[in-house]
Order: C-alpha cells, then structure tokens, then sequence
C-alpha cells in the first residue's frame, strides 16, 4: 500500500518534474522570446521606416513651402503668403506651421485651435501667443519640431517651423503591434502544439509507456510488451526492455512452475502426514486407552511395571506424532495464536510445577529468581502456547543437565519486552551447532546418541514464539550450560492492573458426578477397537446407554429412530463422511438439536475447522483422553451425580 | 485653398470682362443700368464681398440697375475707365485727378474711414530700429504699398521723403502688391520703411496680424481728402445729384451704416473737384505731372 502510494506520488513529482514538460517549457520560452524580439525588431523597424517616412514627409514638405513662399516674401504678398500656408499645412499629421522674419516676428502661421495639441495648451495658458503656444506644444513627445530656412538666391529671408504629429504613426505602430502580437501568439501556440506533439510521439509517450511499465514491473507485476514505434532511442529502449521482460517473464514461470510442483509436493506431504496422524493414532487410541483401563485393574508390580513402560512409550510417540503435526500445521500456516493478556508467573509457576517430578528424578534443582507471590509482567501471547514453549526449554534444560544440576529460571524486562530466560548447568552447546539448534530434525551431535528425541522441539518453540511476535535465542558454551532466552512483548494493561486468577482447577475425574437418570449415547464408529475402549469408559455411567452403528447411514437411522442424547461421531466411515452424517442429522428436524461430539484421529486443522463451522458440539482427538470425554458427556448431557463412578 | 481661390477668381474676372465687354457695345452711362467700378485696393473678392450690398443698395434706391465691376490691376481698371464704361467709380486719389483730367470724372463723394475722410501719408518704421527722422532712412531700403501711381503709399510718402532731403537714389525702394504689405514688410524686417497711408494701420488686416504698438510713423503728411467717388462727366446732373444724397445719407440709417462697415467705411461724405488740389499739387512735385 505504501509503496503503491509512493510510486503514485514519484509519478506525480515527474509529472510536474518531467524533462518532456520542461523541454516544452523550454521551447515554449525560447519560442516566445524569439517571436517577442522578432515582434519587437519588426515593430522597432517599422517604427523607423514609419519616422524615416515622417522625417522624410516633413523634409519635402518643408522644401516644398521654402520653395514656394520665397516668392511671395520677396513681393511682400503676405495674403499669397498667408494663403500657400494655409495650402501645405492642410497636409495629414501637420499640427502647425508657421513663417518667422529674421526678425523673429511672426510672418504667417498655421495654428488649427481645434488641434488636440494646441487646444490642451490654450486650455492652460488662454492668453498665450502663438509662438509661445508652438514653444509648448514642439515639446511634446508625439510632436516632430522641424525648422527649414527660407532661402532664395542663396539669401536667407525666413524661417519656416513646421510640427507634425506621430499619433498617426503611434497608431499604425499601435496597430502593427497588436497584429505582431496576434501573430507571435498564433506562432507561439502553433509552435507550441506542434513541440508538443513532435515531443509526445517522440518523448513522452514513449518515455509514459516506460514508466508505467516499469512502475507495474516494481509492483510486482510482469507487464506485457511495451511498444514504441519512434525510431530513435527510445524505440531500442523500448526493445531492450521487452527483451528483459521477456527473460523475466520466462523466470518467472520457471519459478511458478517450481513453486506449483513445491506445492504440489508439500499438498503430497500434508496428505500424507494427515493420513500418517490418523493411522498412527488411531492405533495409539486403542495402546493408550487399553493401558489407561488395565492400568486401573488389579495388577501384580510386575504388570504395572509393564503397563507403565507402554503408557511412557505410548505417550512418547503420540508426543512425537503431536509435534510433527504441530511443525506441518505452523509450515502451512495453519496454527491459530489467540493473544490474550496473562501474567508471567502463572505460567512459569504452572510450567515449574508440572516439571518439578521430572526434575527431581533427574536431580536437577529448578529456581526461580523471581517473587513467586507476585503475578509478574503482564505479556501479550497465547497462554497455551507459551506454557508449550516453556516446558519444552524446561524440559530440555533438565534433560540435558548434569546430575546434580540446576536450572534457573529468571527474567527481565527491557521496555516495551520481557526476557525470560531459562538457563541450565547441562552440557552445553557446540559453537558451530548453535546456528541449526532451531532448524527441524537438527540435533547437537553430542547428545544426539545418548538422549531421546528427534530435533523438532526447539523449531517448534521458534515457530511458536515467532507467532506471538516474539523472539528465541541462545547462548550457550559447551560443558558449562546453555542460555535459552525468549522476548516477548509486554502487554499494554501490564501497568492497569492485576489478572484476575484464570488457572481453573484441574478437573479431577474423583469430582465428576454421573447422572442418575437415563440417558442413551450413540457412538458411530467403524472400528470396534475404539468403540470397545468408550464402551468399557460409559459402563461407569449405568444410566447411559451406549449404542454403535458401524457406518455412517446406519448411524443417521439409529439416530432418528432413537433421538440419542449425545452422538459421538467417528470422520472417517466407510459409507459416507462424518461431516456428511452431521450434515444429514442437522437436515432432519428431529436429529437436528442433538449435540454431535466428533471423535476422531484425523487432527488437521481443515477437518476441525470445518466440523466447527458446520455447527458440532465439540471435537476429540485420538487417542481418546478420557478425562476430556467424561467432561464432554457431563457438560452434555449432565448425568445423575448419585449414579457416579469413580474412573 | 490658393487653387479654388485661382479658380474662382478668374472664372469672376472672366464674367467681369464678358460684361465689360458686352457694355462697350450696348451699355453707356445714360442706359438704364448703371456701372459701378472700384479701383483695386483689395482683391477682387474681396471688393465684391465689400462692395456688393453697397451696390445693391444704391440700385435699390435709385431704382435701376447697378452692377459693380472690379479690376484686378490698374491697368484693365484704367482699360475700363477709357472705353468710358463706368458710371460711378471708386477712385485713389492720383487716377482721380489723372481720370477727371482725361475722362472728364468728377467727384462727388469721399470715403469716412475710422471717422475721419482725411488721409494723410506716412513713412512708417519699426520702433526698435531707433530711426529718429526721415533721414535717417538714407541708404535704407523703403517699401510703399500698391505701386508708383498710390496717392498716400508712394506719391505723399515720397512727397515727405523729398521735404525732409532725400532724393531718388539715396534710398532703395520696392513697391508692395498693396499698402498693408508697406506696413508688414518693414514690421517682418524685410524693409527699413513702409510709405502707407495713415489710417492703414488701423485696418484688421494690419491689427489683427501685428502688435502695431511696435510700429511709429517716421513722417507724416497733411491731412488730405480721403479717396473719392466720382461719376462720368456726362451722367446728368440730377442723377449725379442724386447718388450723391442717396450715398451721403446712407450713415443715417441702420441699413446702411451697416452696408458701409461691410466696405470698412463708417461715411461717405460730400466732395468736390477742388477738394483734390492738394494732391494735384503734391503729385505735380513728385512724379512731374501736371493736371
């Protein structure tokens, strides 16, 4: 999402950044600079050809009256003087004219009131002669003074002055500015489009094309070809790319193909592994249970001795089997963490307590260097999970300890984390072995021969601490001990207040009170083993009835037929599915509101998911755990308490 | 503006002559239509502008038609006066004589210019050039306005030249197309003098174009009677009579004192032959004529 939203803003910041947009801006302002200086030379020119032609105007004019009015000065007409003034300076632009003696006295002139010039200025000065009058008005910017002799016979008898106006050449320029500009922008913007365009087809659509693809390429897709058709770099660029696509591409598909076939082969394994669980528990229902019950019977030493050593083996290999499915189940990511907020204490304390047999009989001496009266830090994990984690370091720690030996458990905490530590007096851990300790099925060559085990306890604890969000490391010098320690994080209520006390006593089946009244449960179950170890459990219920069918069909019938208080519910039948049997019991409305108990060997999390979200009562993995059946028949069906056995 | 006034002069000097004309062979001062005609102190179009409403005046007094004809030089105006076409004639003063010598006219009116019918001729010159007498003017350059034969201009400014010394040859002279050009020919300094009448300086065309403060009269002249008006010698007698009284009175109405101030005149007053002796005297002095 963040690298989305940046890759839209840098797209964004090259847009306005982009060299195509500043090559057209570029252009654009060398265009306008060049069209505005062209304007300007053009208009300046003619601005100079419009004066030269004023100047030249004035000059002819002028040589004209000095030609003409000679004649009339030298025969003192000064009404025919008068009258060639009034003559020429009808001309266009000429504000005034006017003839002055030697003297200076004013011979003849031509001084229209009505002129704007003249008129601004005998606004201001009404009693101003008119050679005062042209002294002002020869001053203005738009007037052109211009003096010329009068000269006959190479005699100078007076002087013309004569002053025209350049308003008419301030409007031509006016107007040839406008028409300039009118022209320079439709350059400009012709220009402009026509960049703009040449640098989209050559530029900017190649180098857009690239862009996105290479954006789409950082997002993690594999675009298609990109195509450029510009016959310059880009093109090759273009090409180049595609070529790189191209090879990416195939890559890729070798790499989906390898991850389809991984795939295929860890789908291999899971069946495999599924199918391994429920073939080897179930046979283990049957070793264990049938141990639990004889271990119950009047036995000589020597036969409980023996039963003993198979429940030990038994519960060994179930451990291991539990373990492989657990590290299966966390490699697909199948294992639920439900973080809660527990104090610290209660589960070491739990853990210690578990341990302290196995301890003793190991001669190692458990510590615990924390207040065992207090609650402890409050830490945000799964409780079961981390009582697993704890016990597995606890138990390797007094396992691989030396007799006697200690194993100290203590913490601290370091902001925002805890860490526990669980450290031992054992024989320690190889420098060069530290680095796969974790790994599945990688085991220190110096225990390995003479302690139990197959190296998946500690990738377990790795995998589960790392879902809690958590960390495990060790340290650890061969023949002094090791240092395993686990970082967690702190709860955020840690600092609000004490966990209330969640340990629920331990349910001892002693406690349990069976109902008197009659109940019937039907147990659907296809293999008589498992149904002849639950029969031999219920007998200690008399008021309960428990019946079997065989397949799933049979027990959908008996079940209808009967309306059991409880159906127990094996998965794998030979007829239809357990899910298929609950599914046909849920349609029928009298079946409907029996509680369903599935009980079964297959512990993938799919199947349990899916049997819960399909509505059972609850699940039971086998082997059987009894206390866990009694506890689910008597919250189930809650039979007499005056009928109990004690089991 | 110099072309149209090209144009419509001669195309009215053209009907003028075709009049003129076709007056030598029907027209005669005892026909029913009278002539008047003025000698040209003005342009052409301006004396028929000044003229005409005193024509038409004097034709509606009397009755009969009068028709005003205009010269544009001395010449065809003394072409005019020799084929003995015109009734009344506006004279100067010198062609008056030369005229009533030769042609028989006798005056019967003069002009009131400004309130006074007496003229006097006048050297005038700038102040600024600092001439204190006439002879002061030796070897300048001296223009008079209208020609040889002008009475106050040239005849009378030449007169005073002589009175104070100065003969012909210790100044330069020009003459000017007419005597208001005497005045600003030396105003402009393009003379030293102008030899003008003296009521000249008072005309608009003068006031209105040059500060006159600036101008003095270097001499002066006796006060002579203004230009005349005079009739054929053979007009009759009562008819001369009458003219005289219908011009003479025209100050007493509104009608034509208006009708004289369009011809820049405030009167016309009565005159005689004799009235004009001075000048034969003075023209006798300078030109060596004797009427």
């Amino acid at each position: 999402m963040s690298d989305t939203k940046t890759n839209t803003n840098t797209r964004q910041t090259f847009w306005f950044n982009s060299l195509g947009i500043k090559s057209v801006l570029v252009v654009i302002v060398i265009v306008v600079i060049s069209t505005s200086w062209l304007s300007y030379t053009t208009i300046n020119n003619q601005n100079a050809q419009l004066e030269t032609h004023l100047e030249e105007k004035i000059r002819a004019l002028g040589h004209y009256i000095s030609l003409v009015i000679p004649e009339d000065i030298l025969a003192y007409d000064y009404e025919s003087l008068n009258d060639s003034m009034r003559e020429v300076t009808q001309e266009k632009d000429i504000v005034y004219g006017i003839v002055t003696a030697l003297n200076g006295q004013n011979m003849t002139s031509f001084l229209p009131e009505s002129d704007p010039y003249i008129e601004q200025v005998l606004k201001n000065s009404p009693d101003a002669e008119i050679l005062e009058v042209i002294m002002i008005v020869k001053q203005h910017p738009d007037i052109i003074h211009r003096e010329f002799p009068v000269m006959f016979d190479n005699k100078h008898y007076a002087t013309l002055q004569l002053g025209v106006t350049r308003q008419h050449v301030n409007n031509i320029s006016a107007s040839i500015v406008k028409t300039q500009f009118l022209y320079a922008a439709m350059i400009i913007l012709l220009l402009g489009c026509a960049i703009y365009l040449v640098l989209v087809r050559q530029v900017l659509h190649p180098v857009n094309k690239l862009m996105n693809a290479f954006g789409e390429l950082g997002e993690g897709q594999v675009p298609d070809e990109v195509s450029i058709d510009t016959n310059n770099e880009f093109q090759s660029l273009g090409n180049s790319y595609n070529m790189m696509v191209s090879k990416l591409q195939h890559s890729l598909d070798a790499l989906v193909r390898a991850r389809d076939e991984a795939e295929s082969a860890n789908h291999a394994k899971s069946d495999f592994l599924s199918r391994m669980s429920h073939e080897l528990r179930t046979p283990m229902n049957a070793i264990l249970g049938f141990s639990q019950l004889l271990s119950m019977e009047e036995l000589t030493d020597e036969q409980k001795s023996c039963v003993k050593h198979i429940l030990t083996a038994g519960n060994h290999l179930l451990g291991l089997i539990t373990e492989i499915l657990e590290i299966h189940r966390i490699e697909r990511g199948h294992i639920k963490i439900n973080l809660e907020t527990i104090r610290l204490h209660e589960v070491l304390d739990e853990c210690s307590n578990m341990l302290s047999d196995m301890a003793a009989k190991h001669n190692v001496k458990l510590v615990m260097t924390y207040d065992t009266t207090q609650a402890g830090p409050g830490v945000l994990v799964d409780k079961q999970r981390l009582r697993q984690v704890i016990i597995n370091l606890i138990s390797n720690a007094i396992k691989y300890n030396q007799d006697p030996g200690r194993v100290t458990i203590h913490y601290e905490l370091f902001g925002s984390k805890v860490q526990l530590h669980v450290t031992d007096t054992g024989i320690g851990i190889d420098a060069s072995e530290l680095e796969k300790i974790f790994l599945p099925f990688e085991r220190s060559n110096s225990i390995a021969h003479h302690i139990e085990g197959v190296g998946i306890g500690l990738a377990l604890c790795k995998s589960l601490i790392e879902h809690m969000q958590g960390t495990i490391h060790v340290d650890s010098t061969l023949g002094s001990g090791s240092d395993f320690m686990i970082e967690l994080p702190l709860s955020a209520e840690y600092e609000a207040a004490y966990l209330t006390d969640q340990i629920l006593p331990l349910a001892l089946v002693d406690e349990r009170i069976v109902s008197a009244n009659h109940h019937m449960v039907l147990y659907i179950e296809d293999n008589p083993q498992n149904f002849i170890l639950v029969k031999k459990i219920f007998k200690h219920w008399e008021n309960i009835d428990l019946i079997n069918a065989e397949t799933g069909r049979r027990g959908i019938e008996l079940a209808i037929n009967g309306v059991p208080d409880l159906i127990l519910l094996d998965i794998h039948l030979p007829d239809i599915n357990g899910d298929e049997v609950f599914a046909q019991l849920q349609s029928n409305e009298t079946t409907r509101n029996i509680p369903v108990v599935v009980v079964s060997a297959d512990v993938m999390p799919g199947i349990i998911d899916k049997m819960q979200n399909m509505g059972i009562h609850g699940y039971l993995a086998k082997p059987l755990e009894i206390d866990k059946l009694i506890d689910i028949v008597e919250r189930t069906i809650n039979p007499d308490h005056d009928n109990h056995t004690n089991i | 503006m110099r072309t149209n006034r090209n144009i419509s002069v001669p195309m009215y000097l053209l009907l003028c002559s075709i009049f003129i004309c076709s007056g030598t062979v029907r027209a005669s001062p005892t026909n029913d239509s009278l002539c008047v005609s003025i000698f040209p102190r003005f342009s052409a179009t301006d004396t028929v502008r000044m003229y005409m409403p005193l024509v038409d005046y004097l034709a509606k007094k009397l009755g009969r038609e009068v028709r005003l004809v205009t010269s544009r030089n001395f010449k065809t105006f003394w072409q005019a006066l020799a084929v003995g076409k015109c009734d009344i004639v506006h004279f100067n003063q010198y062609h008056y004589i030369k005229s009533h010598h030769k042609f028989g006219y006798k005056a019967i009116l003069m002009n009131e210019e400004f309130g006074s019918s007496t003229i006097a001729g006048t050297i005038i010159v700038r102040k600024d050039k600092g001439y204190k007498s006439l002879i002061d003017l030796k070897d300048k350059k001296i223009v008079f306005g209208g020609g040889p034969k002008a009475m106050q201009s040239y005849i009378i400014a030449t007169y005073l030249l002589r009175k104070a010394g100065l003969q012909d040859g210790d100044y330069r002279y020009e003459f000017t197309k007419n005597p208001p050009n005497a005045i600003l020919a030396p105003y402009f300094g393009q003379a030293d003098a102008g030899g003008v009448g003296d009521r000249v300086v008072e005309l608009p065309v003068i006031t209105r174009r040059i500060d006159t403060a600036k101008m003095t009269f270097l001499g002066r002249g006796e006060q002579l009677p203004h230009l005349p008006w005079a009739v054929a010698g053979t007009m009759p007698e009562a008819l001369a009579m009458r003219i005289q009284h219908v011009l003479s009175s025209m100050s007493n109405t509104t009608d034509g004192s208006s009708i004289l101030n369009n011809a820049a005149l405030t009167g016309l007053r009565v005159a005689k032959d004799s009235d004009y002796d001075q000048h034969r005297l003075i023209i006798q002095e300078v030109l060596g004529e004797r009427y």
